[in-house]
């Protein structure tokens, strides 16, 4: 029994030093793993990055505001915009016919408002780090750049820069540099480790000014729209993408304007109906 | 302290490989605490003093929805029973800020709900991250529902079930208690996206989807909120439902005079949704449906189970109440100081199960056995199940008895025949025990009132009030599954039926918010609260309203029938079963107020 007993006291810390030794290892050699597989696979471009696949065809589902989307409403209407007075001047001289004769037809197809049109979108990979958006109502096409715009905008739609948004990356460990540091030695301690979510953030702004609503609700050449663009997976299949977009102008709008759009995946290209621009 | 160090240093290692092995984990954790002031720059008319009287453009209803929509009055909102019922979840969104919290096991950290509270109505729910099961079908249903979470990257995806039927517009458009809602719940710094989707099998042809903006607003002040149902217009009688005969609604065409919506697209549906209703808008000869050209089918009826299959279900009703749910009539369960009581047995062959499961629920003596009608899926198991409880002996006359079994005498009479005749049922399913009083009481730690309904479902029906446990099991006066039976032959009567539906929402009183409160157990179907009869009582007297409408109208038994008086509500309480149908209900509607009228 005196042989067997210190035997026993001794064990006990050395157990728990060893589950604890063991935690860490295994803790430590998953670490190394995970950094390697992140330093070792640095996306090319935009593209092979996409942490979600926008690309096909969405048809809108017009469930809200309809009153104001799918007929024209009356001159004079601001229903749910935060249009200050300035606006509102501009909104009531509303002439469709001047924008007629003028070729401005495409006012209310502006960035913007473009979304909120009854109509199908394509989105496709224009190239590996340019993914264009593509209307059939009014025929627009957007282009969002994940690097340098290769245009410059000031036309309807501007210019938009993409990125896909991150997380804050603040996780304690990450900070600490240990989940990226403790094998590869590459990274320092204190670098935050963000990772994309699924959404893709796009700043568009040196738009042309045109409309918020079809009735002429302006917005000006200050505006700076930035759109979150989310796709949900359903359990019956469907898919939807969900565009919320911010818009600040500093001239016509007492606040933000913040609305959301969904967008139904299509399994197939149908019901693509290309129409131009109608003022009316 | 050496311990303690250890111990934080594997709890550390243990947080960090779990932090490692499950980064999507880690990921989830988007943190959506704050105070969020709702953004109405979407839907504002809607949202704000509500759409115009029988507009429902942009909304897939089908054609019960729509039924339904027009015949909604908005003087029912003046009634006491409906002042207090709050937006339900599918609507929680559409008006006042909103506060979000996350509520943490305290020993694991992780985040087991998150909590969503609404200043306007002063509604919270709960979203469950904690892989919790969903209740029985047969549990009660909420405003709020049962609601569970999961994070996909920076989604927090919500399912719910459980809802109370509740209007998502205020202005007739209904999902039934068999909707369903799923959210995704977006966060991009300061804005908080909320998407929903609305699916009923019962009243929409697709799915609602919309959208809800927040912006994060620490600063704001949230407000409590108070409801006290009054009675606001003086002189109504008992039982008044507002409404209109829905194809007499004076307002459909509200919307296409003051705000010129196209008469095609007003009446909603699921076409008015998509890019190609534009074309239609714009085409001067374009037809609005009728409203006979999209009927929907009722709900088939579910298979018949095999009874030596079929297992019996019991859930806690409230306190000491509990009801069982096998193939039959639901039988509740009371469990007293020293004894049990239980209402109704259900058929012969299902006893044994039902004993097993009171033997599950406790182990005190059967006592009393209780019927609310004569009927065999009320009565069948009577003399199994009162076999396995007994009488108190106060005379020592040797042998147990079985437990009492008590009934209305009118169920006696049904049960049983004069002398000299073949009674229909075996004497030893009778009670052996009635009343012939309005009332009758019985105790078991808690009063027992045994109200009789006279010429309700039959002209025996009893409804069981259990005082201390705030529990009524209401017999076949009502049900969650199918129009009230109204068994004419044996006493049963249409003005019956509505006036033990409304003596039903007179006892019960709800805890607040139109919920909770006073639990009913139905003939048949799920755990309810006043609401639900309500809800029901509405509708059967709204039906009894269109029949007699037809009947003024000079319509006979089969133009009624083709006039499908209940449409809207077929999908949900229309399903066929061996002794009554939606055909039948009609039939015994119609006959009873037309004789009412000569």
């Amino acid at each position: 029994m005196s042989a067997v007993r210190p035997s026993l006291v001794s064990t006990r810390p050395t157990g728990r030093r060893r589950r604890i030794g063991l935690t860490l290892w295994l803790c430590l050699a998953v670490t190394g793993l995970h950094a390697q597989n992140e330093k070792t696979v640095p996306p090319a471009n935009a593209k092979a990055a996409a942490p979600i696949d926008f690309t096909g065809q969405w048809v809108s589902v017009v469930t809200e505001d309809w009153r104001w989307r799918m007929v024209t409403p009356a001159k004079g209407d601001f229903t749910s915009i935060p249009l200050n007075q300035a606006g509102q001047k501009i909104g009531d001289a509303w002439d469709p016919a001047k924008d007629e004769a003028a070729g401005l037809q495409c006012k209310a197809y502006a960035a913007p408002n473009i979304l909120r049109m009854p109509e199908r979108l394509r989105i496709s990979w224009a190239d590996d780090d340019t993914l264009k958006l593509e209307t059939d109502t009014g025929m627009q096409t957007r282009m969002f750049y994940f690097k340098e715009p290769k245009s410059k905008g000031g036309d309807w739609q501007g210019v938009s820069q993409a990125f896909w948004e991150l997380t804050t990356g603040y996780n304690f460990f990450s900070v600490m540099g240990i989940d990226n540091n403790v094998q590869s030695g590459r990274q320092a301690a204190g670098q935050r480790v963000r990772k994309p979510t699924s959404s893709l953030t796009v700043v568009t702004t040196n738009i042309r000014p045109g409309y918020i609503r079809k009735n002429g609700v302006p917005f000006s050449d200050k505006a700076v729209l930035t759109e979150y663009f989310d796709r949900t997976n359903e359990s019956n299949g469907d898919s939807w993408l969900v565009v919320t977009s911010i818009l600040d102008d500093p001239v016509y709008l007492n606040q933000p304007f913040v609305i959301t759009t969904q967008f139904q995946k299509q399994t197939d290209r149908s019901g693509w109906n290309q129409t131009p621009c109608s003022a009316r | 302290m050496k311990h303690s160090s250890n111990t934080s240093l594997l709890n550390a290692g243990l947080v960090l490989l779990v932090g490692i092995v499950c980064p999507c984990y880690v990921m989830g954790q988007v943190d959506l605490s704050g105070d969020w002031t709702l953004l109405m720059h979407e839907d504002e008319a809607w949202r704000g003093p509500g759409p115009e009287l029988g507009e429902y453009e942009g909304l897939p209803l089908n054609a019960a929805g729509k039924m339904r929509a027009w015949s909604w009055n908005a003087s029912i909102n003046t009634l006491p029973e409906h002042q207090c019922i709050p937006l339900p979840a599918d609507d929680f969104t559409d008006f006042g800020n909103i506060r979000i919290w996350k509520e943490v096991d305290p020993a694991t950290q992780r985040v087991i709900a998150w909590h969503e509270y609404t200043e306007w109505q002063a509604q919270e729910r709960v979203i469950w991250m904690d892989s919790r099961p969903r209740p029985s079908e047969l549990a009660a249903h909420t405003w709020q529902g049962f609601s569970t979470g999961k994070w996909d990257r920076n989604e927090l995806t919500i399912q719910t079930t459980h809802l109370k039927e509740a209007q998502y517009e205020r202005v007739g458009t209904y999902r039934s208690d068999r909707g369903t809602l799923t959210e995704h719940w977006i966060r991009h710094g300061n804005y908080l996206t909320i998407m929903l989707i609305i699916s009923d099998p019962v009243y929409l042809a697709k799915p609602l989807v919309r959208t809800r903006q927040y912006a994060l607003d620490p600063d704001q002040t949230m407000r409590g909120y108070n409801c006290v149902p009054t009675a606001e217009i003086a002189g109504r009688r008992p039982g008044y439902v507002p409404d209109y005969i829905p194809w007499k609604n004076p307002f459909k065409l509200d919307a296409v005079t003051r705000y010129k919506v196209p008469e095609v697209a007003v009446s909603g549906g699921p076409e008015t949704m998509y890019p190609e209703f534009v074309a239609k808008l714009k085409n001067p000869n374009a037809r609005v449906p009728e409203i006979a050209e999209t009927r929907t089918s009722p709900t088939a009826a579910p298979p018949t189970s095999n009874l030596n299959d079929l297992s019996i279900t019991a859930l806690r009703v409230q306190r000491n109440v509990y009801m069982l749910h096998g193939a039959g009539a639901n039988i509740t369960v009371q469990v007293g100081d020293d004894s049990v009581y239980v209402v109704d047995s259900e058929f012969a062959a299902l006893a044994p199960k039902i004993v097993a499961a009171i033997k599950q629920i406790t182990n005190k003596p059967l006592r009393y056995v209780i019927n609310t009608s004569f009927d065999a899926d009320h009565t069948g198991g009577n003399a199994e199940v009162a076999k396995a409880g007994n009488q108190i002996e106060m005379y020592p006359f040797g042998g147990e008895t079985p437990a009492t079994i008590v009934a209305h005498e009118n169920v006696l009479k049904r049960m049983s025949a004069p002398t000299g005749q073949v009674s229909p049922v075996s004497d030893s399913l009778w009670p052996t025990e009635t009343y012939a009083t309005p009332q009758m009481q019985l105790y078991n730690g808690e009063g027992i009132q045994l109200i009789h309904e006279r010429a309700a479902h039959t002209d025996g029906d009893t409804i069981v009030y259990f005082h201390g446990s705030d529990v009524i099991s209401s017999g076949d006066i009502f049900s969650t599954e199918t129009y009230p039976v109204i068994d004419r032959k044996n006493g049963g009567t249409f003005s019956g039926i509505l006036q033990s539906l409304n003596h039903i929402i007179e006892l019960s009183i709800p805890k607040g918010q139109q919920e909770g409160g006073t639990y009913i157990v139905p003939g048949h179907g799920r755990i309810c609260d006043q609401a639900d009869v309500v809800n029901y009582r509405d509708m059967v007297t709204m039906i009894g309203h269109r029949i007699a409408d037809l009947i003024a109208d000079g319509k006979t038994l089969e133009q009624v029938l083709a006039a499908q008086p209940t449409m809207d509500f077929d999908g949900r309480y229309g399903a066929p079963t061996p002794n009554w149908t939606k055909d039948t209900f009609i039939e015994a509607v119609y006959n009873e107020l037309k004789e009412s009228k000569k």
